[in-house]
């Protein structure tokens, strides 16, 4: 299928050609606001001033060259030119003015080179002289017509039916000549635009070496590539054993968790410590403190020896109580000797008690 | 004696005039030939149809920043080494520049997709790699001339940085404000001219196409002045060869592809996207004002290809604080070539641009 566009078939492209010699002359005609017999075309003004031309009286017939001065010549020329022009113009077809504005830039040129300051000796050198009179004013018009409305007005629907032709033929002769399987310059075309994307392909890849992303691989690199990766298997082999003896990974979220937790409270624990400022001065108190407790440490350690000494003292006056006892129950014995079975029932409290020796002073261990 | 002295030099003087009428017939017939781009120089790297030259310096390389030369589009590069003596390129390689030109060929069928995508991101990379390559540098100075002074605006505006050092704008249009435009604004009107017409008719659109709209913006002057001076000068017996070299080159058309076509009048002429730095390429904004290296923007008062405030315009959008604006009273091509150019602009520029070079 040819690009972008529906097939036409294999149309006669002078078929084609014909169609739109037609549309484009109607639409000329009617841009123009031409008669609707006859359609406008870009000879109309070349017909109409040949038909005038005719008309015009031959000025050599009437007057021979060579017996005239050329200011006649001149005149003459101007004469007959000029008067085709304006039978020309008034004979119709100049929607732009065209002949308008030539007429006037003729008359004025005849006014001037006529008045006789400076005739053009030869055919070129008269023309360039009414093209330096004459170019800036024609050149003002020409771009006044064809930046004019009316004109693109005119040029827009030519444009379209031109393209829409020019795409239309296109197509037609593209199927026409695949018909006859002869390749198309578009086929040509398609096979150019893979080369040149190859090219591209290629300019990628030059751009690649060129910034060192990729560099030629060498026999050389290739062993020693072939080598670290021989090492890097052996490094690899040893880790899988050690993989192997460590503690299960799932454990360690739960053992971070605690560790977490217990950082938490940690920082819960740190908030509630006051500075430390106050901390140094409750340590320098508690110091004070402290040194002062070797002196009642010393007024304590006296005061432990208090209870062996009151030991002593209760044992001194158990052995007392005994020899008092004692000393009662001889003297009653003795003041009632029917009352001995009632000694002999006398409580024995003091047996648990150290006997007193007789050398003892219950007194005199106070 | 006498008369046969007189009568010998009216023969003379009448095979002198006929000998000036062939002349004259023979240019109109056989179009003008002239040997133009006769600087020497070697193709350094090629894309598609795309050339990059290098320029042979026959004087020792004064300045270390070398200078990439962009075209347009449209006509061929050699206007800017016209022929010896008339050439900005010979100019600047003999005073010590190392000059390098980017020709973009002619474009066939295979090209009707390229796009402004493919010329600024794709062709003037590449080419400005291979330029600092080629010279050693790691900065180089860009130098657009007309369509080719937008594209290397857009160029700078996407890579601002390094290896950017300069840029050079000679009669580069970047505001479309189509009542700066003169007769283009009339035409290039959205409810005037729809370029897809074109585009989708032809492909790529025809060089004389393009010539046509160009001469018709000064018709008469192009159509019927040119060959009134010629005439003149042949019949004066004044030097032809600048006017046959200048009408090579104006008859010397190339195709505009068409996917590019329909950008340039789309977004170019008929929406201003570039001034309002809309312009996406592959998704990327072109701002202009992120164009902060030294600037020198080069109009012609009387150019009606890219009028003055198209190019002064650039002046108040790209972030350069190095910059200036130089006009010449001149035409689009009369800036850069002929007497003029050769007392104005290329001193000029070679003034500017040697301290920034070193």
């Amino acid at each position: 299928m040819p690009e972008g566009g529906k097939s036409h078939g294999s149309a006669d492209p002078a078929a084609l050609w014909r169609q739109w010699s037609e549309t484009t002359s109607k639409a000329w005609s009617s841009a123009l606001e031409a008669s609707k017999e006859q359609y406008a075309d870009s000879y109309n003004l070349y017909r109409s001033w040949a038909k005038s031309v005719g008309n015009a009286p031959d000025p050599t017939r009437l007057n021979p060259l060579g017996r005239m001065n050329p200011k006649e010549v001149w005149k003459l020329w101007f004469d007959s030119t000029v008067g085709v022009w304006r039978t020309a113009a008034e004979s119709g077809g100049d929607p732009l003015g065209f002949l308008t504005v030539w007429l006037k830039l003729m008359e004025d040129t005849q006014a001037r080179i006529l008045s006789g300051e400076a005739l053009p000796t030869n055919l070129f050198a008269f023309y360039k002289q009414w093209y330096d009179a004459t170019s800036d004013t024609w050149a003002r018009f020409v771009e006044d017509t064809i930046g004019s409305e009316k004109f693109l007005e005119m040029v827009r629907p030519f444009l379209e039916s031109y393209t829409t032709f020019l795409k239309t033929f296109r197509n037609a002769e593209e199927e026409y000549l695949r018909s006859l399987q002869i390749p198309t310059r578009s086929d040509v075309a398609r096979v150019a635009e893979l080369v040149t994307s190859l090219e591209e392909k290629i300019d990628q890849i030059d751009d690649a070496f060129e910034d060192g992303y990729a560099r030629m691989a060498t026999r050389q690199s290739i062993a020693e590539l072939d080598k670290r990766l021989s090492q890097l298997e052996s490094k690899l082999t040893p880790l899988s054993t050690v993989a192997e003896k460590v503690e299960s990974i799932e454990t360690i979220p739960q053992r971070l968790e605690q560790v977490e937790n217990k950082l938490a409270l940690l920082s819960i624990v740190a908030e509630k410590v006051g500075p430390i400022e106050s901390i140094m001065q409750r340590l320098g108190q508690v110091e004070g403190k402290l040194d002062t407790l070797p002196g009642v440490l010393e007024k304590v350690s006296k005061v432990e020896g208090l209870p062996q000494r009151m030991d002593q003292v209760e044992s001194k006056l158990s052995a007392v109580l005994a020899a008092l006892e004692k000393l009662v129950a001889q003297a009653s014995a003795e003041s009632a000797k029917p009352a001995t079975t009632a000694s002999r029932k006398a409580p024995r409290k003091t047996t648990s008690q150290p006997e007193v020796k007789s050398s003892e002073s219950p007194v005199g261990a106070e | 004696m006498t008369k046969e002295l007189s009568t010998g030099s009216g023969i003379e003087n009448t095979l002198s005039t006929l000998k000036k009428y062939e002349t004259g017939m023979r240019i109109l017939l056989e179009g003008a030939q002239a040997n133009t781009g006769q600087t020497p120089k070697e193709v350094i790297w090629t894309k598609n149809k795309a050339k990059l030259y290098r320029y042979a310096p026959e004087v020792e390389k004064r300045f270390p920043v070398p200078i990439l030369l962009i075209y347009a589009l449209i006509n061929r590069p050699y206007v800017l080494d016209l022929m010896p003596g008339n050439s900005l390129v010979e100019y600047l390689v003999n005073q010590g520049f190392d000059v390098y030109m980017l020709d973009w060929g002619t474009p066939g069928d295979e090209d009707k997709n390229l796009t402004f995508e493919n010329y600024v991101l794709d062709y003037i990379p590449r080419a400005v790699r291979k330029v600092l390559k080629h010279s050693h540098a790691e900065e180089f100075t860009l130098l657009g001339f007309c369509m080719g002074g937008t594209l290397s605006a857009m160029y700078a505006a996407l890579f601002p940085d390094k290896p950017l050092r300069n840029l050079i704008l000679l009669t580069a249009p970047i505001d479309f404000t189509l009542e700066n435009l003169g007769l283009y604004g009339v035409w290039m009107d959205e409810k005037n001219f729809n370029p897809a017409l074109l585009a989708d008719a032809f492909g790529n659109i025809p060089g004389d196409l393009i010539d046509t709209g160009n001469r018709m913006v000064k018709p008469v002057t192009n159509y019927v002045g040119t060959y009134v001076t010629m005439w003149d000068r042949i019949l004066q017996d004044k030097s032809m060869d600048t006017w046959l070299a200048m009408n090579k080159w104006v008859n010397d058309d190339v195709p505009f592809p068409g996917a590019a076509f329909k950008q340039w009048i789309r977004e170019f002429y008929q929406q201003n996207k570039l001034v309002k730095g809309q312009i996406f390429l592959r998704g990327r904004r072109v701002d202009l004002s992120r164009i902060t290296c030294p600037v020198l923007n080069i109009a012609g008062k009387r150019d009606h290809i890219c009028t003055l405030p198209q190019a002064e315009a650039t002046m108040r959008l790209i972030g350069s604080k190095d910059k200036e604006f130089y006009v010449l009273d001149a035409g689009h091509v009369g800036l850069v070539t002929g007497s003029d150019a050769r007392k104005n602009l290329w001193p000029h520029l070679r003034n500017w641009l040697a301290p920034r070079s070193e």
